[in-house]
């Protein structure tokens, strides 16, 4: 961490993944994701800047870790995003030990922060694709009738419509970027720029009431 | 919120602290390692902000 801070000048974190998480990981990937583990320590750095800035940062990154045992690794969650998240992580290899590190624009992170909090209240499976989380048993659920039946579906589907809203907001992150990258110079971008952060803070809003 | 010295300390009290509550899911243990209190809270700021605080944060 200390060598990224001096020769990137910029500010990490780490964290080494919790063994509650890990076990949660082998129990959804099973045993082989031990081979390819390379996010049990990680690190985060989070940045102002857009995606280009985002690509010199990570193009640094591997170039600082390159004479490593291994060749850094990137992971590109901008191209490939992962039920809405989106950032660029390189896995680097210093003293053969893997660590991923998660390069975030702010954009990013505050989405990814937001969608975080969302799990925290309607289940944390949703970061990997599953429903919201349930309040009854699939039995109790399908045993209630007439308008019980009718509120309870209602409000699980708005739970359902939140998620689906998180994602058409990282849907327009991942609009805005792509015009970053293809027209930067573009007088609409600022005005893309702050509908995102418009529609984030609403949609923040909107979480008090789960 | 706890600060340790070194990462094994704060390591041992994690395993520590992950065993007291293991029966407890709703209680969340991370060890993180930072230069300042104000990085952590950047880059993870679920742990230390409410929702509002979140909104606030995005200006």
């Amino acid at each position: 961490m200390t060598t990224v801070r001096s020769q990137l000048d910029v500010a990490p974190t780490s964290r080494i993944k919790n063994t509650g998480t890990i076990l949660e990981k082998l129990d959804r990937h099973g045993g082989s994701w031990l081979k390819s583990m390379h996010d049990i320590a990680g690190m985060r750095i989070v940045e102002s800047v857009d995606r280009n800035g985002q690509d010199e940062l990570v193009e640094r990154l591997a170039q600082l870790f390159a004479d490593c045992s291994r060749t850094p690794r990137i992971v590109d969650r901008r191209v490939t995003p992962s039920h809405g998240y989106r950032a660029v992580h390189v896995i680097v290899f210093p003293e053969d030990i893997a660590i991923e590190i998660q390069v975030r624009t702010r954009f990013q992170h505050e989405w990814a922060d937001t969608f975080e909090k969302l799990a925290d209240r309607i289940g944390r499976d949703i970061r990997y694709g599953a429903p919201p989380r349930d309040w009854l048993s699939s039995g109790e659920r399908a045993a209630l009738t007439g308008p019980l039946k009718e509120l309870y579906e209602v409000a699980y589907r708005l739970r359902e419509v939140t998620v689906d809203q998180a994602l058409n907001l990282a849907d327009l992150l991942d609009a805005v970027e792509d015009m970053e990258r293809t027209a930067p110079d573009a007088a609409e971008l600022a005005e893309f720029r702050r509908q995102f952060v418009d529609h984030l803070a609403q949609f923040r809003d909107t979480l008090d009431d789960i | 919120m706890e600060h340790y010295e070194s990462d094994d300390s704060a390591l041992q009290a994690r395993f520590r602290a992950e065993s007291e509550f293991s029966a407890r899911g709703d209680v969340e243990i991370v060890a993180l390692t930072a230069a300042s209190e104000e990085d952590l809270r950047r880059t993870h700021g679920r742990y230390f902000l409410a929702i509002e605080d979140l909104a606030a944060r995005m200006g």
